[in-house]
């Protein structure tokens, strides 16, 4: 850990500036969705004590933080019930203009609100023939859900009509007041349905819409970095690696992510790569993290969790753009828009990133070695877009479709001695389409990832190994629904669904073209007894052809509610990885550090055609409570034991006897090389027992300020009893998660236009177990490397105007530069800055 | 819609706060990282190879063979001239891309054209990475498509092959017709020469962080191979027949403490081994007294001969090149003259095929290296011992025509390697001396380590002690930096038999046991074969196939003078 004397330096100034622009403005409100509900909550009061004006304006002060229809509604109802039947139907029009399942019944409101002010004015005419005007009399419950009366039915407006609370209940012909909390903090990843964080199952975490715009942040995985038990690892400028629970990797496999319920699990590659993903950061409405196992319910690769972008809905929020520039000419753009005509809404979104390297392999200038692109200063450019419909079909149906497209080039670092690869060109598309209903839920998507690919760099006469893959994914999945009442205080949440995945995976570095079918079928069932006490149990099982065996991944929790808003949990459940086409099939000639010699690493062995990598499994048990009692914080602890064994890891090199000559295949005739060791995938002997956990706190002392603060433990302890001697020898020591991670920050908005935020994260040290080249031995081997601790400190400086359409915006990360590496090959990572400028409209 | 106060006055705060942060923030490249556990700087040579012969063989489409470049440092050359078991980089140049428009046969039969006509074809290649260093490029073309650099017995031509190199194709032409000639290989320097060597030595290079590009190198391969790689499997001098040797009695030694029956060394040598001076007066009886003083090993052509068949058949991995010996074929060791004599008698000519004992790692319960193959001093020590590696150590053989010292020095011996050379095996001498050297500077000679610098005469008629050899004879041969008395690194020694045209067959090699994965030796009868992997192991070319070196029963003489350090120890 380096910190420069000038970094402070220029820390310091800005930090100087950022106090005294918060210091000359005045807080103005809380996290948006806390203030939101709590002006929700305060005016819904206001109104039924009838204070209708103060409860409207905070009802529009909800709405303005985070529009909700419900709230229009409820604000359309308000004037009703306080006799401004004109402001009332401004607002019932509103309410309808966002297509509502429940339009009819508005609509007949409207009519008759329509009605009643033509009334009124006619009876105002006959008036004004014979007395003084009369004030607007309150709406009568007795007209609840009649139909227009006729002009004579008209009721006699009194002379002075006395200012008492309208007749009726609140199923008038205004309806009923929507009187839920719209405005509470919801998740669907931890059990494929609409809950609470307190009703689910496992620990979780979200990263709201504000979170994200205060963050600054333009790459998407590094919007997780804040959340506790979290592993954020930037290997390249276009390469971030998430994690969950530890056991972090190059090419990352074993969280699953979701976009709106979709996988984007690169298949060929058990990976995500997160450029290819055709949205950006302003198109996603919130990210939900599930930590734990999720096989239960997604099936394979949800090892130790699932993180779910939920992207903004067609038809919601407003169109707008928004561009950066920043540190070694890194950009980001991205422009989108929305709408809605009737049933039908929908959005689009496009965007162009650029990251460049922050350093290379070689540096230039080099004779003795060729590159596989130029100048080596890219590291990701994509340009993507993404368009989405959904159309309402009857009141409980939304049939969606939309499909999305980024293309670009991409630099990573691979696998083992695999540490720069380019591709130079890749194209990502996915079709989606989906139906909800009251009881069905079906989904099916097409994911479409081709790509060239080659080393980025390697010596004259040595081959970059160039490469062209293609992945089709098909994936479908149909779910039945019921939530039934059993019997008093006894409610029952059933789910039951199917699915499948098609995989065709061609890629150079494979044997062959290799497509495979995979099943799934899994249940889940919560049964709540009581506003206390809810048990939850899953089960699926999946078929995996290449192991040629079912996988079974049940889940078991019990939850009690001490309070409503808060919840003990106690979980235990399974999951399983499997392995990735690029384990099961590879056929790859690693150069050697001699021209005409290679280690061909395979999946299936020339010499052991039976062999196959079992999946990686894990067993969890977890305790957690959480706490959303109070408006000004939430608590989130969870403690876990993880079980992990079979990880999967490149095996030790196998040297080519005179036995193997007959399957062996000899020289490649292609590249010359000459097959002197086989390599390829095992399974670990060893298992891990991890204990950790993950201590956070949320909170908003006052309005405008918002401060968080976790701590995550992960302690992992090696268990070598089923491994032999031989197998010992080999073991390199891997500490590759930090035992200690902290993550604290404070985000502040104010009422004049400036906001701020400052993240801090402390990551502590790690030794990475890799397979590399020795030069010296001329051979292919694990080695031990050692990755300091670091720190890292970000900020955002931004201001709104022209009433908070426009904004302003400067971004820091690793404000004191703090030069680091966060993994032992992973390029430098050192200040960043960038500009941003917003407009929406 | 809330309209609040705007403080416009601070928007240039925040553009300055910008700009502070945006100047301070520029991070440049990092283009000064040169790591080097990833891609240090590294020198390339690059150039073409030449192939003047005949029109390839091909089958199923492709032409069969490559064009094979091997790079040795030049302070180690391969044998004859040096002791590198294995080139430091190669690369093989599949015929196929040398030969872009020859018609090939798509058969599945090996199809070479009648028409030897010869043909030119030239391809270009590079190898990388290397050490800055001066360098040597063989060259030939595997005919055959039998190459397989890691495995002793298919990395080296055969009879048939085409032969070449980065040579001097000028002092080639005028040697053509000289069987012992030796190519002038022409120097490859890769980095930048460092000064402070000795004139007449070969000077460290320096590649710098730029890398470095040894380019146009031109290698030529158009001299056909004319021998067999000189294949044999020893025996002891004193057997009587050809039969399987007896190991049915376990025989413990240093280097096979628990007495495995198949690596009982088929010679042993006291590390204080004694032998006669040489006579001042050779006659007959004196030689032949002479002779005996030495331990000797009797190298037989091919593989034993209930291998034979095995050896060749196309259904083992083997297929080795034994041809029957004279009348019925033209199998068989060539002995020849080679033009000089050996360093320490002049008096005594020195033959093909060479011979040397080349000390193997220490592996006493053979679980690193339970073939023996490893040798001490190269890299692969280290995954057997778990130690660095150590010296190199070499003892040289004397090679007899017809199994007589005095039939060598009298003569006739063959001049050419013609059928009138063939033998169906040759004699060796084995001298008690050993040289050490050190695997990074083999050019600047070896340590002569022998236990004694006198003995008696093999002239009953000379009393006293006399000099073993001629030191004026022996300080002049470039190998020997300097002569010490010493008893000899005990340990088990392979045995390399060397032609001058560079091909050499080592026993033990692959052939004559099972590596770890392949399980261990079952023996069945003639032929044995691995437990794990099905193959078959011919036995005449296994650990047995050793000299031990092994300790002396009267430990006087190595107290007086024990093993140098620089045989043990770098």
């Amino acid at each position: 850990m380096r910190v420069q004397p000038r970094a402070i330096l220029c820390a310091l100034l800005a930090v100087v500036v950022a106090l005294v622009l918060v210091l000359h403005t005045t807080p103005a409100s809380a996290d948006a969705r806390t203030e939101a509900r709590s002006h929700f909550k305060k005016g819904m009061d206001e109104i039924t004590a009838g204070k209708y004006d103060d409860g409207i304006a905070e009802l529009q002060k909800a709405y303005q933080l985070l529009p909700h229809p419900n709230v229009l509604y409820n604000i359309a109802r308000a004037y009703a019930e306080a006799g401004d039947l004109e402001e009332a139907i401004t607002y019932f029009h509103k309410y309808l203009e966002g297509n509502p399942p429940d339009k009819e019944e508005a609509s007949q409101i409207l009519k008759n609100l329509e009605a009643r002010i033509k009334r009124q004015q006619q009876a105002a005419r006959e008036a004004g023939q014979s007395q003084t005007p009369t004030p607007t009399p309150p709406v009568a419950a007795a007209d609840a859900g009649a139909p227009p009366p006729d002009a004579g039915a008209v009721l006699s407006p009194p002379i002075t009509p006395p200012p008492t609370k309208p007749e009726g209940g609140p199923s008038g012909d205004i309806g009923a007041a929507r009187t839920e909390d719209v405005f509470a903090e919801s998740i669907v990843t931890a059990s494929k349905g609409t809950q609470s964080p307190v009703d689910a199952a496992n620990s979780t975490s979200i990263i709201t819409e504000q979170d994200i715009r205060l963050s600054g942040i333009i790459k998407i995985p590094e919007l997780l970095r804040r959340l506790a038990g979290v592993d954020i690892m930037e290997v390249t400028g276009g390469q971030t690696e998430v994690s969950i629970r530890g056991f972090n990797q190059r090419l990352s496999n074993k969280t699953l992510v979701l976009v709106d319920g979709r996988s984007v699990y690169v298949d060929l590659l058990g990976a995500t790569i997160w450029q290819a993903l055709s949205i950006g950061v302003e198109d996603i409405q919130r990210i939900e993290v599930v930590r734990g196992p999720g096989s239960a319910l997604y099936g394979a690769d949800a090892f130790n969790g699932v993180i779910n972008i939920i992207t903004k809905k067609p038809g919601e929020g407003k169109n707008g753009i928004s561009g950066g520039y920043g540190t070694q000419a890194a950009t980001h753009g991205s422009l989108w828009a929305s709408g809605r005509e009737k049933e039908f809404a929908w959005r689009l979104a496009a965007g162009y990133d650029y990251l460049p390297r922050w350093s290379r392999e070689v540096p230039n200038g080099r004779a003795d070695i060729r590159t596989g692109i130029g100048d080596q200063v890219e590291s990701s450019r994509t340009v993507r877009i993404d368009v989405r419909g959904t159309r309402e079909i009857g009141k409980a149906a939304t049939f969606g479709i939309g499909a999305g497209l980024a293309q670009g080039s991409l630099e990573v670092l691979g696998i083992g001695p695999l540490n720069d690869i380019v591709l130079p060109r890749f194209v990502s598309t996915d079709v989606t389409t989906y139906l909800n209903a009251e009881h069905f839920d079906a989904r099916i998507f097409w994911n479409r990832l081709r790509a060239d690919n080659s080393l980025n760099v390697n010596y004259i006469g040595q081959s970059v190994l160039p490469a062209r893959a293609e992945e089709n994914i098909i994936d479908g999945e149909l779910v039945y629904k019921a939530k039934t009442d059993l019997a008093k205080d006894l409610g029952n949440d059933l789910r039951v669904g199917a699915a499948y995945r098609y995989k065709d995976v061609n890629w150079t570095y494979l044997d062959q073209r290799r497509i495979e079918h995979h099943y799934g079928l899994f249940v889940h069932d919560e049964l709540k007894i009581g506003a206390i006490l809810a048990l939850v149990a899953d089960y699926r099982v999946d078929w995996v052809p290449y192991l040629e065996t079912f996988q079974q991944s049940p889940r078991g929790a019990v939850i009690i509610h001490p309070t409503k808003q808060s919840a003990i949990r106690a979980s235990i459940s399974s999951a399983f990885r499997k392995p990735t086409f690029l384990e099961s099939y590879l056929a790859l000639p690693i150069q050697l550090p001699v021209t005409g010699a290679a280690q061909i690493s395979e999946g299936v062995r020339r010499e052991d055609r039976g062999f196959i990598v079992n999946a990686e499994r894990i067993l969890s048990a977890e305790l957690g409570y959480l706490s959303q009692d109070s408006e000004y914080f939430v608590i989130d602890a969870s403690f876990f034991y993880n079980r992990i064994s079979s990880l999967i890891q490149l095996s030790e090199n196998r040297p080519v006897t005179v036995g193997d000559f007959a399957a062996a295949g000899g020289q490649d005739p292609q590249t010359g090389l000459y097959p002197v060791g086989l390599g390829g995938w095992e399974n670990q002997c060893q298992a891990y027992n991890v204990y950790g956990g993950e201590a956070g706190l949320r909170t908003f002392p006052i309005e405008g300020l918002d401060i968080y603060g976790n701590y995550t433990l992960n302690t992992s302890q090696q268990d070598n009893s089923s491994c032999t001697a031989e197998q010992l020898s080999r073991i390199v020591a891997d500490q590759r998660t930090p035992v200690h991670k902290v993550n604290a920050g404070v985000q502040l908005r104010t009422k004049a236009g400036i906001d701020g935020s400052i993240d801090f994260h402390y990551i502590g040290s790690q030794v990475w177990a890799e397979q590399v080249t020795n030069f010296v031995r001329q051979s292919i081997e694990q080695q031990r490397f050692d990755v300091s601790d670091y720190t890292l400190l970000d900020g955002r400086l931004g201001y709104r105007f022209l009433g908070n359409q426009a904004e302003l915006s400067v971004n820091g990360f690793n404000i004191l530069d703090v030069r680091h590496r966060e993994h032992p090959f992973g390029q430098l990572v050192g200040r960043r800055v960038m500009l941003m400028a917003t407009y929406r409209f | 819609m809330n309209h609040h106060r705007r403080p416009t006055s601070l928007l240039p705060l925040v553009l300055l706060a910008a700009t502070a942060m945006a100047a301070c923030g520029d991070v440049p490249i990092d283009d000064t990282r040169n790591d080097a556990r990833l891609f240090p700087a590294r020198g390339v040579i690059r150039g073409t190879v030449t192939y003047i012969g005949p029109r390839p063989c091909s089958r199923n489409g492709h032409i069969v063979g490559n064009a094979v470049v091997l790079v040795f440092d030049r302070r180690n050359p391969p044998p004859p001239a040096g002791i590198a078991t294995a080139a430091v980089n190669f690369v093989a140049v599949p015929g196929d891309a040398l030969f872009v428009n020859e018609p090939r046969s798509v058969g599945p039969t090996l199809f070479c054209p009648s028409d030897t006509t010869p043909i030119t074809a030239s391809v270009p290649f590079a190898i990388a990475p290397l050490q800055g260093g001066s360098y040597q490029l063989s060259a030939f073309y595997d005919r055959r498509g039998r190459f397989w650099p890691t495995f002793k017995f298919r990395n080296l031509p055969e009879a048939g092959d085409i032969g070449g190199g980065f040579i001097d194709l000028e002092d080639a032409r005028k040697n053509a017709g000289n069987p012992s000639y030796q190519p002038l290989y022409l120097p490859v320097n890769v980095g930048t020469p460092q000064g402070g060597a000795a004139a007449g030595s070969i000077p460290d290079f320096i590649v710098d962080k730029s890398g470095y590009v040894a380019d146009n190198i031109p290698v030529t391969v158009a001299s056909i191979v004319p021998f067999t790689r000189p294949y044999f499997h020893p025996r002891k001098n004193d057997a009587t027949n050809e039969g399987p040797e007896d190991v049915s009695q376990a025989v413990l030694s240093p280097a096979n403490p628990t007495g495995d029956k198949l690596a009982v060394p088929i010679i042993a040598m006291t590390q204080d081994a004694q032998i006669l001076a040489p006579p001042k007066a050779p006659t007959a009886a004196t030689l032949t007294s002479y002779q005996k003083s030495f331990l000797s090993v009797k190298m037989v052509w091919g593989m034993a001969p209930a291998e034979t068949s095995t050896a060749t058949s196309p259904e083992d991995p083997f297929g080795l090149q034994l041809t029957p010996l004279p009348p019925k074929g033209n199998g068989g060791l060539l002995v020849f003259a080679r033009g000089v004599s050996i360093a320490e008698n002049p008096s005594v000519p020195d033959l093909w095929p060479q011979v040397a004992f080349v000390k193997l790692a220490d592996d006493p319960l053979r679980r690193g290296d339970p073939q023996s193959l490893v040798i001490q001093g190269t890299p692969e020590e280290s995954a057997v011992t778990g130690k660095p590696p150590g010296p190199v150590v070499i003892i040289q053989g004397i090679t007899l025509l017809d199994d007589s010292l005095a039939k060598t020095i009298v003569g006739p011996v063959p001049t050419l390697p013609t059928s009138a050379a063939l033998r169906d095996h040759v004699t060796v001498l084995v001298k008690p001396a050993a040289l050490c050297f050190d695997p990074r500077r083999i050019d600047v000679g070896g340590l002569l380590v022998t236990p004694h610098l006198t003995g008696q005469s093999a002239d009953a008629n000379e009393v006293g002690q006399q000099p073993l050899f001629n030191a004026a004879a022996l300080a002049k041969v470039p190998s020997v930096r300097d002569v010490v008395q010493g008893c000899l690194p005990k340990g088990r020694y392979a045995m390399t038999m060397v032609y001058p045209t560079g091909q050499a067959w080592t026993v033990p090699n692959e052939i004559g046991g099972c590596a770890p994965s392949e399980g261990v030796v079952k023996p069945d009868g003639d032929i044995s074969a691995c437990s794990a992997k099905l193959r078959h192991v011919l036995l005449s070319q296994g650990a047995r196939a050793v000299l031990e070196v092994i300790d002396t029963q009267d430990p006087a003489t190595c107290n007086a003078h024990p093993v140098p350090d620089v045989c043990t120890k770098l």
